[in-house]
């Protein structure tokens, strides 16, 4: 077990840094030949989705129900982000004529950047500037800069993935709100960007801005601070997160001296330092032993105080053993062209999710086999549907990564 | 001496056991040569980019370093090898090239040349003559190209002697594409030119770390668009080709800008 450092302010859990000072997290040199060789396999033994299963579970365990979880794990607070943010921002606000007058925060897929911005600027009580509709975008229609704030008001725009559109029709406007922007024109305001779509912009409006800020990477430490305090613990007692296979503590929540297991800074390097992504693997991870009373004939679910609760007591301190599953889940890309997959995943990431209705518009596939790929997609794993667009799925999102950089496509910074 | 007794003394008396070996040795390094080549195009066609056009044109080179290993292993079984029997060896074989097998000992040593040298490799897209295609087999006499039609061609490479070979990516993963555009001569070159650029930057093949450019040429009936990029695998070059192609003619089109017709008077290209 590792021990959780005393937080001091260099280590403080949510941190935003320019983006070059974005620091991945290394995976260890055990965990690391390991990856290696699953992408060794994973090249040369492509298998389909239906004969190889995902991911085997431990024997005689099962995961978590969404119950279980809502109980055992708080949401995660993304205010606590906005207030990081607000320290960092707080005197570039409040001065009279700062430079430049427009700051850029790019955030992983998943990562939360369009909440933090969106809570940052109802703290500082500034003018939410809605996205375009994608028919605006290629109508190139500037009715759109119409709609904004007054002048002089300051504003946020949260998702600027959502301004345009990879289309030769679909640049126009965002170029010109880089133009306003770069210009003062707009006044001063905050803009939110998706990682990908930032790599992108970078190609199309190529003025460097070194000053972009991002969330620092959850690293090991930093994330298991995050999961402890995320954890919800029984009244007086505590949560156990022990291996699957091993039996071994991973994390225990509250205890006296913090510690963490490598499972952890392997779960931290594995999603390259995205909150978003590890939270949903570590949620995802999460199983208990079979409990008689969820197998009753009714049917019906356990009540959430008991439902997979091992009731291990220790004198008179309640504890929860929590199973925490020995592999991450990672689907397996369905046979077939792996070319025409990864257009659509990559135009997916590019924009930080799009209708189905568009893809067709934006790629060079008619519309049913756009239609069917994202179906083949979203059958094995890779891609989900949610506010109006598909996305590539959370638990997909690093092999996604990991095959567009294979392939030499354009991927984020980080 | 008899010229017949000579050559006699040339060669070895062959014995079962060393004509055993000798099967041996031509076996193995066939199976070799067949092993090396069928494992290294089949991990070569499962990686990306470099790696595999690296892979791929080490190829010919480990063929032709078991051919001369096996080569180095049979002579000297078959004779003495002393400074006379190596030169009257030599002379044979060079009358016997010289005379009857001209060509395709130009072919045997213009392909060690092309080996040597990398003239062109496995992966490698190449024209020679009329015959434009990627390059699936560097062998020691011919080089086989597949062209974007799947037929398999076959050429001598005694042709690198006279003609010239055209590579188009030389052994990077990316070669340069140009999409054509012929327009009327009266429209704005400006806006035609912006809208060219942006088609390359929102194709899903474009290969970023390389430049997009557009050159323009003002031809006697019209002017002459040529839009240069290049895709993310040499592979894509047809696809990236035709979307290229297919959403510039429509971005011009929005523009309004009217598409040259046929030529009344041409003036050379």
């Amino acid at each position: 077990m590792l021990t959780l450092e005393q937080e001091t302010p260099e280590t403080a859990l949510w941190e935003f840094v320019p983006l070059a000072s974005y620091g991945v997290p290394a995976l260890p040199a055990r965990s690391a030949a390991r990856n290696a060789w699953i992408s060794f396999k994973r090249v040369f033994w492509r298998t389909d989705q239906g004969t190889e299963a995902p991911i085997k579970q431990e024997a005689n365990l099962r995961a978590l129900s969404q119950v279980r979880l809502q109980h055992l794990f708080r949401p995660l607070d993304w205010h606590a982000a906005a207030a990081a943010l607000d320290q960092l921002l707080g005197d570039w606000w409040a001065a009279d004529e700062p430079e430049p007058p427009v700051k850029f925060i790019i955030g992983q897929p998943h990562g939360g950047h369009r909440e933090i911005v969106r809570r940052w600027g109802e703290r500082r009580q500034a003018a939410q500037i809605a996205t375009p509709s994608c028919e605006q975008i290629l109508a190139r229609d500037q009715h759109w800069f119409d709609d904004g704030p007054p002048t002089g008001e300051r504003w946020v725009l949260p998702g600027l993935e959502h301004c345009y559109l990879r289309h030769a029709n679909g640049l126009d406007l965002v170029r010109r709100l880089f133009q306003r922007a770069e210009s003062g024109r707009l006044g001063r305001g905050v803009i939110g960007c998706d990682s990908w779509a930032w790599a992108y912009l970078q190609r199309v409006w190529p003025v460097p801005r070194p000053d972009a800020l991002t969330l620092q990477a959850f690293d090991g430490p930093r994330l298991a601070r995050l999961l402890s305090r995320l954890t919800v613990s029984p009244a007086g007692g505590r949560v156990r997160f022990r291996h699957a296979v091993t039996g071994n503590d991973i994390l225990i929540v509250p205890a006296e001296q913090e510690r963490f297991g490598p499972e952890i800074v392997q779960l931290a390097a594995h999603c390259r330092g995205n909150v978003g992504v590890a939270l949903r693997h570590w949620r995802e991870r999460l199983c208990c032993e079979p409990d008689a009373d969820a197998s009753k004939p009714n049917g019906r679910e356990a009540l959430p105080r008991t439902d997979e609760q091992t009731g291990e007591q220790t004198g008179e301190q309640a504890e929860e053993s929590v199973w925490v599953a020995a592999e991450l889940t990672a689907p397996v890309l369905p046979l077939g062209s792996e070319d025409d997959f990864a257009l659509v995943l990559h135009a997916l990431l590019l924009h930080g999710g799009l209708p189905e209705a568009l893809l067709p518009d934006l790629l060079p596939l008619s519309p049913p086999l756009c239609a069917a790929l994202l179906y083949r997609l979203r059958n094995a794993g890779f891609v989900e549907f949610g506010e109006g667009r598909w996305h590539v799925a959370v638990l997909a999102y690093a092999a996604v990564r990991d095959l567009l950089r294979r392939r030499d496509y354009l991927v984020d910074g980080f | 001496m008899a010229p017949e007794t000579q050559v006699t003394q040339i060669f070895k008396r062959l014995d079962s056991a060393a004509a055993l070996e000798l099967v041996a040795i031509v076996a193995g390094a066939t199976l070799m040569i067949i092993v090396v080549q069928r494992l290294m195009r089949w991990i070569g066609n499962r990686l990306q980019g470099s790696k595999r056009l690296t892979l791929l044109a080490l190829v010919p080179l480990i063929r032709l370093v078991i051919i001369l290993a096996a080569a180095a292993v049979i002579v000297p079984l078959l004779i003495e090898p002393s400074l006379q029997n190596m030169v009257a060896l030599l002379s044979i074989v060079g009358v016997a090239l010289g005379f009857a097998l001209k060509d395709y000992a130009s072919s045997l040593i213009a392909g060690i040349v092309a080996i040597g040298e990398r003239d062109y490799r496995n992966g490698d897209w190449v024209k020679l003559e009329d015959v434009y295609g990627e390059v699936r087999h560097v062998g020691l006499r011919t080089l086989e190209v597949v062209t974007p039609d799947d037929d398999r061609v076959l050429i001598p490479h005694a042709l690198l002697w006279s003609q010239a070979v055209s590579n188009s990516n030389n052994g990077d993963a990316r070669l340069q594409c140009t999409a054509d555009f012929f327009v009327h001569p009266q429209h704005d070159s400006h806006a035609a030119r912006q809208a060219l650029e942006d088609v390359a930057l929102t194709s899903p093949y474009l290969y970023f770390d390389k430049p997009v450019a557009v050159v323009v040429n003002e031809k006697p009936w019209g002017t002459h668009y040529r839009l240069k990029a290049y895709p993310v695998d040499a592979s894509q070059q047809f696809r990236f080709l035709t979307d290229l192609t297919v959403r510039g003619k429509t971005a011009l089109s929005e523009l309004g800008v009217p598409f040259a017709v046929a030529p009344a008077v041409q003036f050379g290209d």
